[in-house]
């Protein structure tokens, strides 16, 4: 068994950046391939391993291809925010940014490039010595940055195209109490969870079939097209979205925000199904998981937002890793979130029954028997 | 009587000065290949967002006897399949765009004096002194407010419609009609130029490469969309409808070979293959059948990676289960204006890249 801090480093070292997934989908398709009855890959490249009904504990028995069980999907974006090429100008790279950076961030970092070949690079910029006194107190636009691979001119034309793109060059940090930092562990931390979630599962006797889907897209995408094209594929009777959120932190102390270490974020709102809050919130009181509440308005800015109006409308929920310096290159999180957001999907996956289902679709809405009532009336 | 015919008189009654002056001798229609007079009188026809019916008639006309089926669809797209032949066959969809950037008119105040809104990208900036013309005929003058703020450049709240009216009852347009630009199309060279080029350049180019396709191997669905300018609007209807297994969509990609451009895209370097725009990235599985096009005819090409410009796209993209979609730019100078300019050769270029990738083996 793999521990979480591998599963992470292994996920947070594939390269990944919205829409050029290959990478890190390669590396969770053979996940995949050990933990699910099937795996599939959406045209626009998400991955879902189905999980088959089982009502007995016990080895893998052989599953059904098709199944009438209901379906839970969970799902956590596989993508990450990067940079791509936009320009060689005499050997030098110039970017813009895939997703939304903390651009203030950026000079001084490694970076990998990942051209023809991966080549290394350093993000530079002009020295503090010839700057302007109004210049040195403003961040650096993007503009002003370039990226130096030590190539002539003419090799980096060979080697790099405009259009490539580019992660930073940082692998996962282990900080004390079971804490670590890289960047985008938005959203491998998620990804974390949902492996584990699937592990958990392997004998955990359900009555819902288990969808588990690692979608592309989320980060620069305003439409969340892989989740709402891969959650319109598998229609299912739930979708559960695993995500980061901000956690409080030196300067954003708001004690609405949840706490790195203290338990993963359920979130409410009016994105968030009332069932499937409930249902959430006692999954994680039977099994005492430190949880904390998440309130959103209206948009939690996850495939949660996109998923909840897919096809007829799913009810939708979403349970969050608490993160400090989202978007950054040392995005931080506590291993026991993770490990508790799938303790406590597991307890919700193996609580679901048929009437569940039922009562989400239709069977018990006001408006079949009313219906009804008007067509007796008719008659 | 019907009312567009009573404006359309008292159009003529009103503004016998504002009429559009003749063509030039020098700049004769009769000098322009077929297919040139083709994407001229594409650019000259009325079709701003949400009125495209007289440029979806002029390019049903021009597709008649091309494709295997045309139909117009409930949003006003007008679609065209040309069956394949191959026994690997997939289901591309290609579209262009039908409408043009415009304005409508929002509200007339009591000297006939008209406000609006834009349909599309109209940049305020570009419009005081430009015409612009209605469904009847009818020609207005963009002018700007002369007291307040320095920088009503940038509020489109400061911009005004003289139709010539006296009073809002006289006035010859009413609240929630459209028009569009005015610019003569004009060619100089290889620089095409003319309003509506831009998008009436790609729906040629459809049109040409339906018209010089021998055999398809794919089944291909041209699909001249409606309400392109105004958010792709008629573009995921119609992949929702088709769900082919790709999609490429015609766009259009800034130029800026000019004095203070501040991108490395060119007129006449060949279409841009797009990385991405502000609301999708392009489908790398796509990206490689366009890259193949280019090597198999040999067209250059250039890439555009700035998040720029939201095209038809990312509602294809979302379409159903998800649609692998790739995108080729036009490139154009002076994008959304009544001088929109874009390089023969570049439409050249596409039309070999398009013809290549229906009539490709595999895909
Ligand atoms: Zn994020």
């Amino acid at each position: 068994m793999p521990t979480l801090t591998d599963t992470l480093a292994k996920l947070s070292a594939a390269p990944g950046v919205s829409g050029h997934e290959n990478a890190v989908r390669a590396l969770l398709v053979r996940e995949f391939q050990k933990l699910a009855d099937t795996v599939e890959i959406t045209p626009l490249g998400s991955v879902i391993g189905i999980l088959r009904a089982q009502t007995t504990r016990g080895p893998r028995a052989a599953r059904p291809k098709s199944s009438a069980a209901p379906r839970l999907l969970v799902e956590a974006h596989m993508d990450q925010i990067g940079l791509i090429v936009t320009d060689i100008q005499d050997g030098f790279i110039r970017f813009e940014e895939i997703g939304y950076w903390d651009s203030r961030v950026l000079p001084s970092q490694n970076v990998l490039v990942h051209g023809k070949k991966t080549l290394p690079g350093v993000i530079g910029a002009r020295p503090p010595h010839v700057l302007a006194a109004a210049e040195r107190k403003r961040p650096l636009a993007l503009a002003e940055l370039f990226i130096d691979l030590g190539l002539s001119d003419a090799r980096a034309r060979e080697l790099v195209s405009v259009g490539d793109v580019i992660t930073l060059d940082r692998a996962l940090l282990s900080l004390q109490n079971e804490m670590v930092a890289s960047q985008a562990l938005d959203n491998r931390a998620g990804l974390a969870a949902l492996l584990e979630f699937l592990r958990h599962m392997q004998d955990t006797p359900r009555a819902w079939d288990i969808y588990a889907v690692a979608n592309v897209n989320e980060e620069d995408s305003p439409l969340y097209v892989g989740a709402q094209t891969a959650a319109y594929a598998i229609q299912p009777h739930i979708a559960i979205c695993l995500d980061v959120t901000h956690a409080r932190q030196v300067g954003l102390s708001d004690d609405a925000l949840p706490e790195a270490g203290q338990g993963p974020g359920i979130a409410r709102g009016a994105n968030v199904h009332p069932f499937v809050f409930d249902k959430l919130r006692q999954a994680a009181r039977r099994r005492a998981l430190p949880h904390q509440i998440t309130v959103y308005g209206s948009d939690t800015e996850t495939n949660a937002w996109i998923m909840q109006v897919t096809g007829d409308g799913i009810p939708t929920g979403l349970v969050e890793i608490p993160l400090r310096y989202m978007h950054s290159a040392v995005e931080t999180i506590a291993l026991s979130d993770i490990a508790r957001a799938a303790e406590l999907l597991q307890e919700f996956a193996a609580q679901l029954n048929a009437d569940d289902a039922r009562a989400l679709r239709g069977e018990t809405f006001v408006r079949a028997p009313a219906r009804r009532a008007r067509a007796k009336r008719r008659r | 009587m019907t009312r567009k015919e009573n404006q359309a008189a008292r159009a003529r009654a009103h503004f016998p000065a504002f009429d559009l002056p003749a063509p030039s001798p020098t700049h004769a229609a009769d000098a322009l290949t077929p297919f040139h007079q083709l994407i001229k009188r594409l650019s000259e026809t009325y079709g701003p967002s949400g009125s495209e019916e007289a440029v979806r008639e002029l390019a049903r006309a021009e597709i008649k006897g091309l494709a295997d089926q045309i139909r117009v669809d409930a949003f006003g797209n007008l679609i065209a399949l040309r069956k394949g032949a191959g026994n690997r066959r997939k289901k591309i969809m290609v579209t262009a765009p039908l409408d043009e950037p415009g304005v409508m008119v929002t509200f007339l105040d009591a000297r006939g004096f008209a406000r609006f809104g834009m349909l599309g990208a109209v940049k305020p900036l570009t419009l005081p002194g430009a015409r612009c013309q209605f469904e009847n005929g009818v020609i207005g003058v963009f002018g700007r407010e002369t007291r307040g703020a320095a920088d009503t450049e940038k509020d489109a709240d400061a911009f005004f419609l003289d139709v010539g009216a006296t009073s809002a009852q006289d006035a010859p347009v009413r609240i929630g009609d459209a028009a569009c630009l005015v610019g003569e199309f004009r060619a100089a060279g290889n620089l095409l130029c003319g309003k509506a080029l831009s998008g009436r350049a790609r729906g040629a180019i459809l049109i040409e490469t339906l018209r010089r396709l021998k055999r398809a191997t794919h089944d291909v669905y041209c699909v001249f969309t409606v309400q392109s300018q105004v958010g792709a609007r008629g573009a995921g209807a119609a992949a929702f409808a088709l769900q082919p297994d790709y999609a490429f969509v015609l766009d259009a990609t800034p130029a800026q070979d000019f004095p203070g451009g501040d991108t490395n895209l060119a007129l006449g370097k060949g279409p841009a293959i797009l990385a991405q725009d502000e609301k999708m990235i392009a489908s790398a599985a796509a990206r490689q059948v366009l890259l193949e096009a280019t090597r198999q005819t040999q067209t250059p090409y250039q890439i555009q990676a700035h998040a720029r410009g939201g095209g038809e796209g990312a509602p294809i993209q979302a379409a159903r289960e998800g649609t692998v979609t790739g995108a080729l730019g036009l490139p154009v100078r002076y994008l959304h204006t009544q001088s929109e300019m874009v390089d023969a050769r570049d439409v050249a270029n596409i039309i070999e890249i398009l013809t290549s990738v229906f009539a490709a083996k595999t895909l």
